[in-house]
């Protein structure tokens, strides 16, 4: 059976897409690709527990025997780092114009689209709107960091928000945010969702979270509100789905039209609708369905990319109990 | 015929030692030319020490409180002398072995107040504790009551004249059985210290966590590896002081033939390791039932994964068949014994996601394996080939001795001798020895993230997937349904135990006919 299985395995013609974004979502997506072009696709996916770093470490290492055509992540700063490493090929889709340029690579090797963003999702029947944080450095204070959950910053989009803080406050600042969390006892949990799972369970009145993850807790029922605290420059940190081709790519036609059929309208605004309701990056769409578009920082990806290494030693030596 | 089978299944184990050991070690050490020097500044901190230091005290008390749970389960094998005359037994004491840890994770969360055992990670330690030791209880279940056989049943027979029988037990027996203790205690608590799947379901961070942080910031192997160091060392030698104890349990000889106290004879103590059982087992696998909104969700379940369930099912018996015949061709091959032993533990005890990367660097530029199944049994064959080589070297080193020397002088082959006559006594063992490997690598998350091919869905992914999304019913209802071929494959393990499955010569096994306590 397992020799039949084999022989009825991957094509070698297929194009293959490495893919971190929501897997059940994702299958919908190429589904509807395959139906509509005829063509197969096959994908290996990652896993939230994996964060995105089970693909990102996969890419690096087949190096420049790359297996992969196309990766589509549910993040940007790992995407960005792989775009450093040579390890992404240059295109420009036809749509390019439709993204703002906060959300395009400048030498073309990577799209982003349809963000979520970072927010403090607190429990109103324990904490009041009017009694929280206007800003993130604010939280490691002694009143609100006791209260607060965290996932651990060395994963996943806390580590990008991390990094961001790095970037826009500079290493001062940032270690002393850290070090005050620390002290006045803030919790680090491992994921995003655990630490809405401590707000949902009473066990802390709020937490460090993605747009996403209060959605799915009000899904299950749970009043969990959300709000986008500010960098210290007016937005708070987002974080968009990223495509990128694969530099060495042994299907570069066929990957460039998945790679404009992922990063299009119809795409982003299924993703609107879907559990995770990502906002669409375009301004026409985001208008016409409505959708709330967070206040975003101005720092550039680029700037939390080359802040990471640091950011990552601080929480290394000061957080990680 | 015999002997094409043992050419078989020694090939086999030969050749999956190459390919899920060797050569992926080939592929780590040229990763480790290739890459920088790692900068050893990290481990001059205190926290890394710290965060193993409690990362193993947590292993420790998993592995203590397995012990205690074991007790009844192992004062009964005991008592018995088989599992064979008691399959009911054997049953009982399976059950929980074969559910995946993870599956105990998520039912102890519905039943546990974490806010009500002391502080946040107080309570999440015990959390993790407690789904450890409801798992692995049978384990050291199994290898004191197998050490009873060998050795222990005199002091108990003699303290039983002036105590009670438990008292007996815990005070005549227990010490004499202390090898049997450590091997037990110290094997849990090398699989638990290097374990991520657990305290990432019960939102622990341990030092696995740790590692698959160094995984994800950095592009060099060296960066992974040398934090692992301690990790890996501190493990390692524990699993050699367990060699180093078990090397002789074939030396234990005490009255093997004497027959065991009739089963039916032993009711209170059945009903004590049912309770146990159920207390460890059913209540928090029953209770994922209440996570689910209704009865449907379980349909739903199977609907949309039947095709996941069916393939990690495959991928996980193929692993555990797998890491027994390496296990077993590692420690009958001479050449091969000690070296063999010692670069699967070593390898073994790497980060599970390093682990996978080395697994697709060593295969990356081979097609036929990258993108098949094959490259997931692989890697989940290199993350539990210890596992093997030690289950492998416990029934090896338990074989008879005497039995041996005369095959030899009658001019059989030492393979011949390895095979046929020191472990074909343990086939239970090794069988048992790959079941619990095939339930791990059922619920593997840190390696199967790195070796996902297109072609088979990984259970265990979309089991934590759902965690990560609180969609709570359905990892309820995923988790329901893989306790299902665990009920089954209990229910066959009792069949095959049972005396009517037995041969009709008269066999060693079953011994003379058991006697009650009453007419001692």
């Amino acid at each position: 059976m397992g020799v039949g299985l084999w022989a009825t395995g991957c094509s070698r013609d297929n194009v293959v897409l490495y893919c971190s974004v929501d897997e059940e979502f994702a299958r919908t997506v190429v589904t509807e690709y395959e139906k509509r072009t005829g063509r197969q696709i096959d994908v290996v996916f990652d896993s939230e527990a994996g964060k995105t770093t089970g693909l990102v470490r996969r890419i690096r290492a087949e190096g420049d025997h790359p297996r992969a055509d196309l990766f589509w992540s549910s993040e940007l700063i790992n995407t960005v780092l792989l775009a450093r490493d040579g390890l992404l090929a240059s295109y420009t889709p036809p749509t390019l114009d439709q993204i703002p340029s906060h959300y395009r690579d400048a030498q073309g090797r990577w799209t982003a689209v349809a963000v979520r963003a970072r927010v403090l999702a607190y429990d109103p029947e324990r904490v009041t709107a009017d009694a929280l944080p206007s800003t993130w450095e604010e939280l490691a204070e002694p009143r609100w960091a006791s209260q607060v959950a965290m996932a651990n910053p060395l994963f996943g989009t806390t580590r990008g928000h991390v990094a961001a803080m790095f970037a826009l406050w500079g290493p001062q600042r940032g270690r002393a945010f850290l070090t005050g969390l620390r002290d006045h006892g803030a919790m680090v949990v491992d994921g995003n969702s655990t630490a809405a799972r401590k707000v949902m369970g009473g066990q802390v009145a709020m937490c460090m979270t993605d747009t996403d993850d209060v959605y799915a807790a009000r899904r299950r029922g749970f009043n969990l509100e959300l709000r986008y605290l500010d960098m210290g420059d007016g937005g708070t940190f987002t974080t968009p789905c990223s495509v990128a081709v694969i530099q060495g790519a042994r299907h570069p036609a066929k990957a460039r039209q998945l790679y404009d059929y992922l990063i299009s309208a119809e795409v982003e605004e299924q993703l609107f609708r879907s559990t995770s309701g990502n906002v669409p990056v375009r301004q026409a769409l985001r208008s016409r369905l409505g959708a709330e578009y967070p206040p975003t920082t101005a720092v550039s990806y680029d700037a939390v990319a080359d802040a990471m290494d640091e950011a990552v030693t601080a929480v290394r030596e000061i957080l990680i109990r | 015929m015999p002997r094409a089978i043992h050419f078989v299944v020694v090939t086999t184990g030969l050749a999956l030692f190459m390919v899920a050991v060797v050569w992926p070690t080939i592929a780590l050490i040229r990763g480790l030319v290739e890459s920088p020097l790692p900068s050893p500044a990290y481990l001059q901190h205190i926290r890394p020490w710290a965060l193993l230091g409690r990362t193993l005290l947590l292993a420790g008390g998993a592995a203590a409180l397995s012990l205690l749970f074991s007790l009844p389960g192992a004062f009964a094998i005991g008592r018995i002398g088989r599992v064979r005359r008691a399959p009911i037994l054997g049953v009982i004491l399976l059950l929980p072995l074969l559910c995946p840890p993870m599956v105990y994770a998520f039912g102890w969360q519905s039943v546990l107040d974490i806010r009500a055992i002391g502080t946040e990670y107080v309570g999440a330690s015990w959390h993790c504790i407690l789904v450890w030791a409801s798992w692995s209880w049978p384990i050291p279940a199994m290898l004191i009551g197998s050490g009873w056989s060998r050795k222990g049943r005199s002091a108990y027979e003699a303290a039983l004249l002036v105590a009670s029988p438990a008292s007996a037990f815990l005070r005549g027996a227990l010490p004499v059985l202390a090898r049997y203790l450590v091997v037990a205690v110290v094997a849990l608590f090398a699989l638990f210290a290097g374990e991520y799947s657990v305290p990432h379901a019960c939102g622990l961070v341990v030092y696995a966590t740790e590692l698959l942080g160094w995984a994800s910031s950095s592009n060099s192997i060296g960066d992974v590896v040398l934090p692992a160091v301690p990790m890996v060392g501190t493990i390692f030698f524990l699993l050699v002081f367990v060699a180093w104890v078990g090397r002789d349990f074939q030396s234990d000889r005490d009255s093997p033939d004497e027959p065991g106290v009739d089963a039916r004879s032993s009711r209170g103590l059945f009903a004590l390791v049912a309770t146990v059982t159920l207390i460890t087992a059913v209540v928090p696998i029953g209770s994922l039932a209440g996570k689910m909104d209704s009865w449907a969700v379980l349909g739903q379940a199977l609907d949309t994964y039947y095709v996941e369930l069916l393939q990690s099912l495959a991928v996980a018996l193929a692993t555990g068949i797998g890491v027994v015949l390496l296990g077993c061709a590692v420690v009958t091959h001479r050449p091969l014994r000690v070296a063999g032993m010692i670069l699967t533990l070593l390898y073994g005890m790497l980060p599970g996601a390093l682990i996978g990367e080395v697994v697709v660097l060593a295969y990356r530029d081979i097609p036929i394996v990258y993108y098949e199944w094959p490259l997931v049994v692989i890697g989940l064959t290199a993350r539990f080939a210890w596992l093997g080589v030690m289950v492998a070297w416990l029934a090896w080193s338990a074989g008879a001795r005497e039995l041996s020397d005369q095959a030899r002088v009658d001019g059989a082959s030492e393979p011949m001798v390895a095979t046929r006559i020191r472990l074909a006594a343990h086939i239970p063992a090794l069988a048992a020895g790959g079941v619990v490997v095939a339930v791990l690598a059922l619920a593997e998350i840190a390696t199967a993230s790195l070796v996902r091919v297109p072609s088979v869905g990984l259970i265990s992914l979309i089991l934590i997937e759902k965690f990560h999304r609180l969609e709570d019913g359905m990892l309820a209802a995923l988790s329901l349904w893989l306790v299902i071929p665990a009920l089954a494959a209990a229910v066959l393990a009792g069949i095959l135990l049972h005396p009517w499955s037995l041969p009709s010569r008269g066999d060693s096994t079953t011994g003379p006919p058991p006697v009650s306590d009453r007419a001692r």
